[in-house]
């Protein structure tokens, strides 16, 4: 009788941990770059600016990291239902490339070129464009 | 002397104004692997990508992290001892429409191609050979393509436990909208 119970028990806390697992873990969305703890501040051109001068510490620095960004918009783009803000790098050859969540979509539609904006999202590295995706708005700078 | 240097710079000068340039940094690349125990699909919608409608020239270059998986875990899994993007964070395809004068770029149409070129994931090269759909409209052009590759030929560290789960061989759906450059 005891090593019934005792099996029932087991199977009671492997099905507990195993529905843990499933629900924090495998069923959980994509984490929110806004709640991350570890975001590292930069600016759109010392980002590119670094991401170009030294690839190789950059993607060791930032790969997969948040980044909150702050940058002038210079362009946005709608692809199948999905925004990408170019901010200003202030070099020719390439952007911020900023692939919003679809989450943010009734607050991007209303931004505009020229707004300096904060953007916090992952870090994907540099092709062109340095790359973040997942991104949230974290802010509108106001200037006088 | 000069009349050389003259018609030299002439012949660079017509090269160049002859050469176009189509570019996308916003091309779709998709892969899919399906097995008994698992379907697993994942995009990347950031492919930069250059086609020179002189020279049939084609490549295309992706961050292995832009890839967007239906499964975060999968996701984590691909990055981390998959793919180990990391240590490899971009994947290239340099190549040529082989048969390039069957393309009229300066005139709508669709047009069926063979793509020959090398592909190369994790620092492993290998050749690719495809055929693409090239639609030209209205000053746009777009191609469309589908590859097969295997994990294994690229060197993708799946463990024994995870190895029912991804299929030996991907399909990769390639979509490009270019423009002019």
């Amino acid at each position: 009788m005891k090593k019934i119970i005792l099996i029932i028990i087991t199977i009671g806390i492997l099905g507990a941990v195993g529905a843990y697992l499933y629900v924090f873990k495998f069923a959980a969305g994509h984490e929110d770059p806004l709640k991350s703890k570890d975001k590292v501040y930069i600016n759109a051109p010392e980002l590119y600016k670094y991401f170009t001068e030294h690839e190789d510490s950059a993607n060791a620095l930032y790969l997969s990291k948040v980044i909150s960004v702050t940058g002038q918009i210079t362009s946005l783009e709608l692809n199948e239902n999905r925004y990408t803000i170019y901010l200003d790098s202030k070099d020719s050859s390439g952007a911020i490339s900023c692939e919003m969540d679809t989450t943010e979509n009734a607050t991007v539609r209303h931004m505009t070129e020229g707004t300096n904006v904060n953007i916090v999202g992952f870090c994907n590295g540099i092709n062109i464009d340095v790359s973040l995706d997942r991104c949230k708005l974290e802010g509108v700078i106001l200037k006088n | 002397m000069k009349k050389l240097s003259v018609l030299l710079f002439a012949t660079v000068l017509t090269l160049t104004v002859n050469a176009q340039k189509y570019q996308t940094k916003t091309g779709n690349i998709k892969f899919y692997s399906k097995t008994d125990k698992e379907t697993i699909k994942a995009e990347n919608r950031k492919v930069v990508s250059a086609i020179d409608s002189t020279t049939g020239a084609l490549e295309f270059s992706l961050l292995m992290k832009a890839f967007d998986f239906t499964n975060d875990v999968m996701e984590q899994h691909f990055n981390e001892s998959y793919a180990e993007s990391d240590k490899f964070p971009k994947a290239t395809f340099k190549g040529a429409i082989s048969d390039r004068s069957k393309v009229n770029f300066s005139k709508d149409g669709t047009y069926k191609v063979n793509i020959t070129g090398k592909l190369t994931i994790k620092d492993v090269t290998k050749d690719i050979t495809t055929t693409a759909t090239i639609v030209v409209k209205g000053g746009k052009i777009t191609a469309t393509s589908q590859i097969k590759i295997k994990p294994k030929d690229y060197n993708f560290k799946i463990p024994a436990i995870a190895e029912k789960s991804i299929a030996e061989e991907l399909t990769v759906d390639i979509a490009m909208t270019y423009t002019k450059k």
